[in-house]
């Protein structure tokens, strides 16, 4: 349905734009890469220098845009398609529609870290003038590239093998469709009460770890902490954000009718991870430069710390309100 | 501590091409803070060139550039310009001025990349503009101004940074002598306020109005010091 | 926000105002190309949603027989072997068919008066019309004209109008005209014990495809058509035609692409001595590359405004009355068919993106390329 939908050939035809970018952005890089001499101003190291403009500016856009992709693709799957495809009725059904759905999703997903590390990096480097982190900075571009393009070719597949009109040509096959398959656990055990104590403990404790400095510790509770909040979240919390007890969509409360709460939600969700894992990487980081920021350590901890715990205010103000106000 | 420290410093253009261009040969250089210094030389041989190192605008190929105590010869080029945004006032051969923008706006504009409040902007401005002598055309567009007063504008824009070191190249090139006798009065102001001053020309006319502390000649891309002019 | 920021921002805008004649007819062709591609993708939606509504109202399945993939007449005893089936409430007979009216080169639907409504107004008798407001308006007629249609075996039948449809959400009643079902079988030159199709009143939908399922079985030979299969029919026919016409239009944006390309990377002379100025009195590459990114991001947002804004008012004020001329399929399909506004966010931040994205990725080079010049370059310029 590429070439027939148009809203998904806009969505593709932007695609192969961030594409493009990430393809010069990424010759370039390479260049500067291969040819790079630190101290050096030899006139070769001059231009290199001026082609690390274009790779950062590059990378601006392209962070830019990624945000932009991904709540156009959640759009898609979550709005449009449901709309033109019999049965779904919001993301999970669309994502369900084949095997490339969940894939493409999650390829998008993961490359704004990577985007987020680059500008970290890029950050940092351009503080001191040896520029300590070229090209190391640059390798990040790697797994991007490679998350993008498995993503976009998940996405193409995705959304080929999506067949509206196939329904129309022949009943048997409408008549046969698949129904959405059930979740094998039960979600609604995360709704008991030891895993909300849970949820609400825990980003305590990574706190904890990160002002120890016991980083690795800390990004792995963090990731367990962010999927138990996404369980939770399905199993209990998003209830009283629907205000419906039979509701536990993931997907829904991303429209707007729900004040696109959702992106507020898995942002913060995405943005504490980042930052913990940001500070996995920085004691590393840190021996490299001459002239580390002062606070960025601390800074990175309050990003994670606040983003936790204001997800747990955010659902927790649903809840509560629910409770003292409602029952 | 010297103002300024060139050791054995070279440039070259389209280096290792047949057309190769050897414009600054070993130039050895030491200026202490708060002087005025005259570069003078033929047409062509490497006035300017030897003023756009000194002013940070471009790297040499060899030696080393120490400005003020920093090793600025070996910073990338977004250092330098920081740096020079800072400490470094620069008068172009040609006013530069940019065309459309008023006289106000000029002035401005190299504290526009500066974290400097709109209202401060404005007060530096105005400040400068009086220095210079602009006030009473501060919102007329550049190109309706009179060569003299183009030179004040280009000169004011070099200061409104308030740097310590002002590199200027022929600035009385293109003003009769009235108006030349005007500017030089105005760098040796500058110089009394504690400025250090590059100045190259030709014009004989600055060691009547400015108290000039060294002389070089720049030959074939030589630096050559005379004890006067 | 930087003061820093707040300085470069305003420079762009002066910048943009300065150049204002280079620069607002860059934005009108842009803002033409945007208001043509909004225009598209809202018609097609607004369309694809009224097709929704009013299928709400469609029978549940559908039973038709075909012969060599066609649509062929059925006897009216099948009807009581469709009824026999558990689960069915109700079966209703449909004669309709298409005509084709050579005045306006249109084609309409042409019906029998379903049996069950009580209303006479939609009780056409022999010798009388109901007409849909579609028909009655492009051939300016009137309730008690009279109206001559053509025979299939050739030959004029004279009918008297005898009421009009009003449009209130529904594509499908604008172009109808209802018949007595006797004059509608000769219409459409069905015999006397013949019908078009069945349609199957079934009370729960979840059991739909049961039934679906078990005429298909027990019937071969024999479509059907669930509501839910018609809506399909519907989105895949719109989103075909969108799609054909996004690729002409994907072609001029391709086109406009080039277009600003050449314009921005050929910064004009000035423009190239004023970054080398900036450059020399202090601002750095990036402080030039945020001026630059800020006078694209105006231009590309202000274009597709004021595109996106045509858009609607062309759409859904004015009935996508150009769109209309250039879509012959669909002016055939619906003559002049007022549309409901009820564009959502997602079209629009849709639209928003590949008018804007396009501009701010051609303009990037070129910028960088301005970003990066010498600055010592004006220490010798003339
Ligand atoms: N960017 C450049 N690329 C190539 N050649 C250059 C460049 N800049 C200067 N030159 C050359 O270097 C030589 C010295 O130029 P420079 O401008 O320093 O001389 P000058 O002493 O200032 O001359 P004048 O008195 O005419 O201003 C000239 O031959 C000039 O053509
Ligand atoms: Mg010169």
């Amino acid at each position: 349905m590429i070439l027939t939908d148009f809203h998904v050939l806009i969505f593709i035809s932007a695609e192969l734009l961030f594409g493009f970018i990430l393809f010069r952005a990424g010759i370039e890089a390479i260049r500067v890469s291969r040819g790079w001499q630190p101290g050096s101003s030899s006139e070769a190291q001059i231009i290199l220098e001026r082609r690390t403009w274009l790779v950062s500016a590059a990378l601006y856009y392209l962070s830019g845009f990624s945000l932009i992709l991904l709540v156009l693709f959640l759009q898609i799957i979550n709005n449009h398609l449901p709309g033109v495809i019999q049965g779904a009725m919001c993301a999970d059904g669309i994502l369900e529609l084949n095997r490339y759905g969940y894939p493409a999703l999650l390829l998008k997903l993961a490359q704004i870290p990577f985007l987020a590390f680059f500008l970290l990096f890029n950050w940092l480097d351009r503080r001191e003038p040896e520029f300590p982190l070229t090209p190391l900075k640059y390798y990040w571009l790697a797994p991007l590239a490679i998350f993008w393009l498995s993503g976009f070719l998940s996405e193409l597949i995705f959304f080929n093998q999506i067949e509206p009109d196939v329904i129309a040509s022949c009943c048997s096959i409408s008549f046969e469709a698949a129904r959405l398959p059930g979740l094998a656990v039960s979600i609604e055990t995360f709704g008991a009460v030891y895993w909300r104590i849970i949820l609400f403990f825990l980003p305590g404790l990574v706190l904890l770890l990160n002002h120890y400095r016991r980083y690795v510790a800390a990004v792995l509770l963090s990731l367990a902490w962010t999927g138990l909040s996404l369980l939770t979240l399905k199993g209990y919390f998003v209830k009283f954000i629907y205000a419906r007890p039979t509701h536990d969509c993931l997907y829904d409360i991303l429209w707007a009718q729900y004040y696109g709460i959702g992106y507020v939600l898995y942002g913060l969700l995405l943005s504490g991870l980042i930052g913990q894992l940001f500070l996995l990487l920085w004691p590393v980081l840190q021996r490299r430069l001459k002239n580390p920021p002062l606070h960025l350590e601390q800074r990175l901890r309050l990003v994670v710390t606040v983003a936790q715990f204001l997800y747990l205010g955010l659902i927790g103000v649903y809840w509560w309100y629910w409770i003292f106000f409602k029952l | 501590m010297s103002c300024i420290r060139l050791e054995s410093v070279h440039k070259v253009f389209q280096k290792d091409q047949p057309n190769e261009l050897h414009v600054l040969r070993d130039i050895n250089l030491e200026l202490p803070p708060n002087q005025v210094t005259v570069i003078r030389g033929p047409s062509g041989s490497g006035k300017t060139t030897l003023l756009a190192v000194l002013g940070c605008l471009t790297k040499p190929n060899s030696g080393s550039y120490y400005c003020l105590g920093e090793p600025v010869s070996r910073w990338p080029e977004a250092f330098l310009t920081v740096f020079r945004r800072r400490h470094i006032g620069l008068i172009f051969q040609n006013f530069n001025l940019i065309p459309g923008l008023s006289v106000a706006q000029n002035l401005a504009a190299p504290l526009l990349v500066t974290e400097m409040k709109h209202s401060a902007v404005q007060q530096r401005v105005t400040e400068t503009a009086g220095l210079v002598q602009i006030s009473h055309r501060l919102q007329a567009p550049v190109e309706t101004l009179s060569g003299g007063e183009m030179q004040r504008v280009a000169i004011g824009r070099a200061l409104v940074n308030q740097p310590q070191i002002i590199i200027a190249d022929e600035p009385t090139a293109h003003l009769d002598s009235a108006l030349a006798a005007e500017i030089l009065q105005l760098f040796a102001l500058l110089h009394r306020n504690g400025n250090s001053i590059i100045i190259a020309t030709h014009d004989p006319a600055v060691t009547t109005h400015l108290p000039v502390d060294r002389v070089f000649t720049m030959k074939d891309g030589q630096l050559s010091r005379h004890d006067s002019y | 926000m930087s003061a820093k920021y707040g300085h470069i921002l305003d420079y762009a805008l002066r910048g943009l105002y300065r150049r204002r004649a280079r620069n607002l007819s860059l934005i009108l062709i842009y803002a033409a190309v945007t208001g043509f591609f909004a225009s598209v993708i809202l018609f097609s939606d607004a369309l694809r949603r009224e097709a929704r509504e009013t299928l709400q109202f469609a029978p549940a399945l559908t039973v038709q027989k075909l012969a060599g993939g066609r649509l062929v007449p059925q006897t009216t005893g099948f009807g009581d072997s469709l009824s026999a089936i558990r689960g069915v409430r109700a079966v209703q007979p449909r004669i309709w068919g298409y005509y084709y009216d050579s005045p306006t080169g249109s084609v309409f639907t042409l019906m029998a008066a379903p049996g069950g409504t009580s209303d006479p107004a939609f009780h056409p008798d022999s010798g009388q019309i109901v007409c849909g407001r579609g028909f009655m308006e492009s051939h300016f007629l009137r309730t008690g004209d009279p109206l001559s249609l053509v025979l299939p075996q050739g030959g004029l039948r004279t009918f008297v109008i005898s009421g009009q449809f009003e449009p209130v959400t529904n594509l499908l009643s604008y172009d109808l005209l209802l018949l007595h079902p006797a004059e509608a079988r000769v219409m459409l030159g069905l015999a006397e014990y013949e019908v078009t199709d069945f349609a199957l009143d079934i009370p729960n939908p979840a059991e739909t495809d049961a039934i679906g399922l078990k005429i298909s079985r027990r019937f071969p030979g024999y479509r059907l058509i669930s509501r839910d299969q018609v809506l399909l029919t519907y989105e895949a026919l719109f989103s075909r035609r969108g799609g054909l016409v996004i690729f002409g239009g994907l072609l001029s944006l391709l086109a406009f692409i080039v277009l600003a390309w050449d314009r921005a990377s050929g910064l004009s002379r000035e423009e190239r001595r004023e970054l080398g100025i900036l450059k020399g009195v202090g601002w750095g590459s990036g402080d030039v590359l945020l001026l630059k990114f800020f006078e694209a991001l105006t231009i590309a947002v202000l274009s597709s405004l004021l595109g996106l804004l045509a858009a609607l008012i062309h759409v859904f004020y004015l009935g996508g009355t150009l769109l209309k001329s250039l879509l012959s399929g669909w002016s055939v399909l619906y003559p002049d068919y007022p549309l409901n506004y009820n564009p959502d966010s997602g079209s629009l931040l849709l639209i928003l993106t590949i008018s804007v994205l396009p501009y701010l990725v051609a303009t990037l080079i070129p910028a960088w390329q301005g970003a990066v010049t010498d600055p010592a370059e004006i220490m010798q310029a003339g």
